[in-house]
């Protein structure tokens, strides 16, 4: 009896100490081989829903196609399950190929996946684009390790009523899940993967270093929950860039970006569109940003690229901040504002994020709209919820920890 | 008669003086429901560091003091705890060199069990200060910063080989964890207690 008691005991402070932070899982190595390069804007032209054509119905049955800068995803009606997968010609038999993975949103669960598009039918899409017959055929591995046959057909394009009107979807944090990513929130490995789930949109959160240098990170003190254990701590404003360079990492190795490295690699490397950027605060901080994320609209000019990045000002003391900045705002550059309609209009800004749990404010985002203002609900997580608000709102677009939900439920509207 | 009852009543007197005497004199001692506890002795941290690891120092000194209330004839009591823990120290390189130095102040509620007059054992729950500084001479980097980290607890053992009416002292082996940077380090305390 005393050792039974023993091992309860044991069991329970195993329990206790086994409580960790979500933990980083990385994505599988993908392995597609030697193939030949198809470009991004060719593989736009698979976006759609695609219906299952035959083999298991575990993963869904149902799939919005997208295509970002160096690959193409897959979105199930089914539990959040994504796709992402590599792509291109196979200098053997000229077939596309596709080689990727899935995964769960809100569980780490994951296995490889593969699909096939015949010689044929293959040259057919690429030379015209033409995607009303295509098929991809392959095998998608549990997270068992069971492999199973899987089609995929397509199925229709996206309704008029999607592709004509804007909807802007993000990432939070610039996670791909919240619930144990791939890589680091507010990371330079987030911006440049993002897009692959499904997003336009980045949200980062913007701290400053005692040298003014803007960093996207959310905490403003180290801490374990978003960085590998170090022997620093505080805040970090009181460290200099170099420093904080030196000797404070992401939980996944990443070094903390500055926010010029997130805009160049931004423009650069994705097409995405929006980066909203969170400012928590520092004292200065709109002095400090001014010059970067100007220097960032002229690099995206500079190589073409239309995106939109704006400063988003969450509580009265970040507005007091750019009001007691008024470079700023005579800049022209575009604002967002979290707190009532009338903070937005009396900044003159000309975006809106009303928090989710103020519901659907359908009377105010009309003023809104009518006034030419986007307005972007965050952050919503919950499916049913999402369902909800994009079925019966008016949002301009919506902040998730769970991208796959969003993107599944815009891109299927009727 | 009247001389008998004399008798009588002074040599009641006389045995009840006698007792009452005799418990003053030696049998009976008050009772000191409280004490006080202090110890120091060296400490080892678990290096758990991810970034610097291999420039951490884990060897380092702890300082204990506790304040106890123990009831007459309880085998349990309570108390206060509190300490100074240096729990590591490290020496960055350049392009940094600087020196930092991370210890801990423990604020917390402590319950200790006897087990036998001299094995006992105390667990402590409750908030600790952490403090991170920072000397970086050649870059201005010095920092002194501090957090409040809520829960942490400590463990200890302890064996009292000395126990006079009131003084005593003991050896300690305690554990403590603190939360807020996953900090755990051990320490052997010479302790030295005392009844108030």
């Amino acid at each position: 009896m005393t050792r039974r008691n023993t091992y309860k005991y044991l069991i329970v402070l195993l329990v206790f100490f086994s409580c960790s932070k979500n933990q980083i899982v990385l994505q599988p190595a993908i392995n597609i081989g030697n193939v030949a390069f198809v470009s991004d804007t060719t593989m736009k032209k698979m976006e759609g829903i695609y219906a299952l054509n035959s083999g298991t119905t575990d993963y869904g049955t149902q799939w919005v196609c997208k295509a970002s800068k160096y690959r193409v995803s897959f979105f199930s009606n089914q539990a959040g399950i994504f796709m992402i997968l590599k792509y291109g010609i196979d200098p053997a038999d000229s077939s596309l190929k596709f080689s990727g993975f899935w995964r769960f949103s809100e569980i780490a669960t994951q296995g490889l996946v593969s699909f096939t598009v015949p010689k044929a039918e293959a040259i057919a899409f690429l030379k015209t684009g033409d995607i009303s017959t295509l098929t991809l055929d392959g095998t998608i591995v549990s997270g068992e390790g069971t492999a199973s046959p899987i089609s995929f057909k397509f199925s229709r394009a996206f309704s008029q009523y999607v592709l004509t009107t804007p909807f802007e979807i993000y990432s939070h944090h610039g996670v791909q899940t919240t619930s144990n990513p791939p890589f680091a929130q507010n990371s330079l490995l987030g911006v440049l993967n993002d897009e692959d789930y499904g997003v336009d949109g980045l949200e980062f959160d913007i701290q400053m270093t005692r040298d003014s240098v803007p960093i996207c990170m959310h905490d403003g003190n180290i801490d374990i929950r978003l960085t590998q254990k170090s022997p620093i701590s505080g805040d970090y404003n009181q460290y200099g860039f170099n420093f904080l360079e030196d000797y404070i990492r992401l939980v996944d190795g990443q070094k903390i970006p500055s926010l010029a490295e997130v805009c160049a690699d931004f423009i650069d490397s994705t097409t995405m569109t929006y980066l909203w950027l969170d400012i928590k605060g520092d004292v200065g901080v709109f002095e400090a940003l001014l010059p970067v994320v100007q220097n960032a609209y002229n690099h995206a000019e500079a190589v073409g690229r239309k995106v939109v990045m704006y400063v988003d000002m969450p509580s009265t003391t970040v507005i007091s901040q750019y009001q007691a900045y008024p470079p700023y705002r005579a800049s022209g550059l575009p604002s967002m504002c979290e707190l009532t309609y009338q903070d937005v209009i009396d900044n003159g800004c000309t975006r809106w994020g009303p928090r989710y749990s103020r519901g659907l404010l359908l009377d105010e985002v009309a003023q809104a709209h009518a006034a030419g203002i986007r307005v972007i609900s965050w952050t919503l997580n919950d499916k049913t919820l999402i369902r909800n608000y994009i079925q019966n709102g008016q949002f301009d677009g919506f902040i998730s920890d769970y991208p796959a939900y969003v993107v599944y439920d815009w891109y299927t509207l009727k | 008669m009247h001389i008998r009852n004399l008798i009588i009543v002074f040599s009641t007197s006389l045995i009840a003086g006698r007792s009452l005497a005799q418990n003053d004199a030696g049998q009976y001692t008050k009772y000191r429901h409280f004490a006080v506890y202090a110890g120091v002795g060296p400490s080892y941290f678990f290096n758990n560091l991810t970034i610097a690891k291999k420039y951490v120092n884990s060897f380092q000194y702890a300082f204990s003091a506790r304040f106890m209330w123990e009831p007459k004839g309880s085998f349990v009591s309570l108390g206060f705890e509190t300490g100074y823990y240096r729990l590591y120290s490290t020496d960055l390189p350049q392009p940094v060199n600087a020196k930092v130095v991370n210890t801990s102040i423990p604020l917390q509620f402590v319950v200790s069990m006897k087990f036998s007059p001299k094995i006992y054992a105390d667990w402590s729950m409750g908030q600790s200060i952490q403090y991170n500084k920072v000397t970086a001479p050649d870059n201005q980097n010095n920092f002194n910063n501090h957090i409040t980290s809520l829960a942490d607890f400590s463990a200890t053992i302890g064996y009292r080989f000395i126990q006079k009416e009131r003084i005593s002292y003991a050896a300690e082996f305690k554990g403590y964890y603190s939360s807020a940077y996953a900090n755990g380090t051990i320490a052997l305390l010479f302790v030295v207690g005392f009844r108030l």
